[in-house]
């Protein structure tokens, strides 16, 4: 080790200075990388864009595979038909007959509904 | 003297190496999407499988999450078709480039309406006229990364955690009205998780799904998208959202 020691010193000695330089290069290179590191950190973390729209999120909520209905079901859809009931032809649909009221079947938002026939 | 001095020189240059911190280069969000949405398009004929679970409080009129069994097989440039199993019933989606056809195969019934576009178009036709998209059809988009990039307000980058055994980058996407937690395969890539947190209801409801089987060759053909209607099958209409507000402006919206 005293040995590696002294070659280093008997080595720089005509080159002190140009030594100094290299070390502060090397220190100054090193900080430079970090503060790239610190930005990509910093970057990867907080970088971001401003991008107006529905939103991933609400469009995945409703957009994953017809799952519930969006805004509900308008009036005269039903998701199953109330009560008990009969197939039977009604006004050139094939329809089920419950408590008076026709239904025919039908898909709305990818799901099927019943929608009264008037 | 100056060996001493020197040896100084050298001892603090080493110490200060080591002193000074070196933060680790954290994976970038927005190129993990990249290279997930690159990878998907670069897929010709592909397929997965998936399980989706949504939070009671999503779903009208149901106390029960609904859990779901999906199988989504896709041809690239317009074909796409998945199969939906779920305690409600089971259903099938097929679209072919020429026609779209929905199954209800528990209760026989069975719609077809011309669909001339490809799986982009489909989506947002779908969206557009009837309401809805089909089962997870996001991940088969020409151009995932700019579907995200237009709906999400912000990506950042979790950090990294195992999801049915996959290592993978978790990536947090926020939105307007949810947030998203997607799941991207370390090694591989691929979708394997997404979580979506709904804002502004309690208990902050989610929709997860979890991705695996993922087959980028599959070997796929024109027949496994050929739509028959099963035997026996009732063929009805599929209503479109201007027929539902033609209904809404005349009947009381109601929760059914």
């Amino acid at each position: 080790m005293k040995s590696i020691l002294l070659r280093i010193h008997q080595s720089s000695q005509g080159y002190f200075r140009k030594g100094i330089a290299v070390l502060l290069a090397a220190t100054t290179l090193l900080l430079a990388c970090n503060e790239a590191y610190g930005w990509v950190a910093a970057g990867g973390r907080g970088r971001g864009f401003a991008v107006a729209g529905r939103g991933y999120g609400c469009a995945g909520v409703g957009r994953y595979g017809a799952v519930g209905f969006r805004g509900g079901l308008p009036a005269g859809y039903y998701g199953a038909i109330p009560g008990a009931y009969r197939a039977v032809v009604y006004g050139g649909y094939n329809c089920y007959y419950s408590g008076g009221v026709y239904y025919r079947p039908a898909f709305y938002q990818g799901n099927t509904v019943y929608v009264v026939v008037q | 003297m100056k060996l001493t001095h020197s040896i100084s020189i050298l001892t603090i240059g080493l110490l200060a190496a080591a002193l000074l911190p070196v933060a680790a280069a954290e994976p970038d969000a927005d190129q993990i999407l990249q290279q997930m949405s690159a990878k998907l398009a670069a897929a010709q004929s592909f397929s997965f499988k998936a399980t989706r679970e949504v939070d009671p409080a999503l779903l009208a009129g149901r106390n029960a999450p609904e859990n779901a069994r999906i199988v989504v097989t896709v041809q690239r440039p317009n074909k796409i078709a998945a199969d939906s199993t779920s305690k409600e019933g089971a259903r099938r989606f097929c679209a072919d480039g020429r026609n779209l056809s929905l199954v209800d195969v528990t209760k026989n019934l069975y719609s077809t309406v011309p669909m001339h576009t490809s799986i982009d178009g489909v989506v947002a036709e779908l969206d557009r006229k009837y309401g809805f998209t089909p089962p997870l059809a996001e991940i088969a988009l020409s151009n995932v990364y700019q579907d995200i990039h237009e709906k999400a307000q912000g990506v950042s980058y979790l950090g990294q955690a195992t999801a049915g055994g996959v290592m993978c980058h978790r990536l947090a996407l926020a939105g307007k009205v949810a947030d998203t937690e997607l799941w991207v395969g370390v090694s591989d890539r691929l979708p394997r998780r997404l979580i979506a947190t709904v804002k502004g209801l309690a208990g902050k409801p989610q929709l997860k799904a979890e991705f695996s089987d993922w087959n980028l060759a599959a070997k796929i053909t024109d027949k496994d998208f050929a739509f028959v209607p099963p035997k026996g099958a009732q063929k009805i209409s599929m209503i479109t959202t201007a027929e539902t507000e033609a209904a809404q402006k005349t009947n009381k919206v109601t929760q059914n």
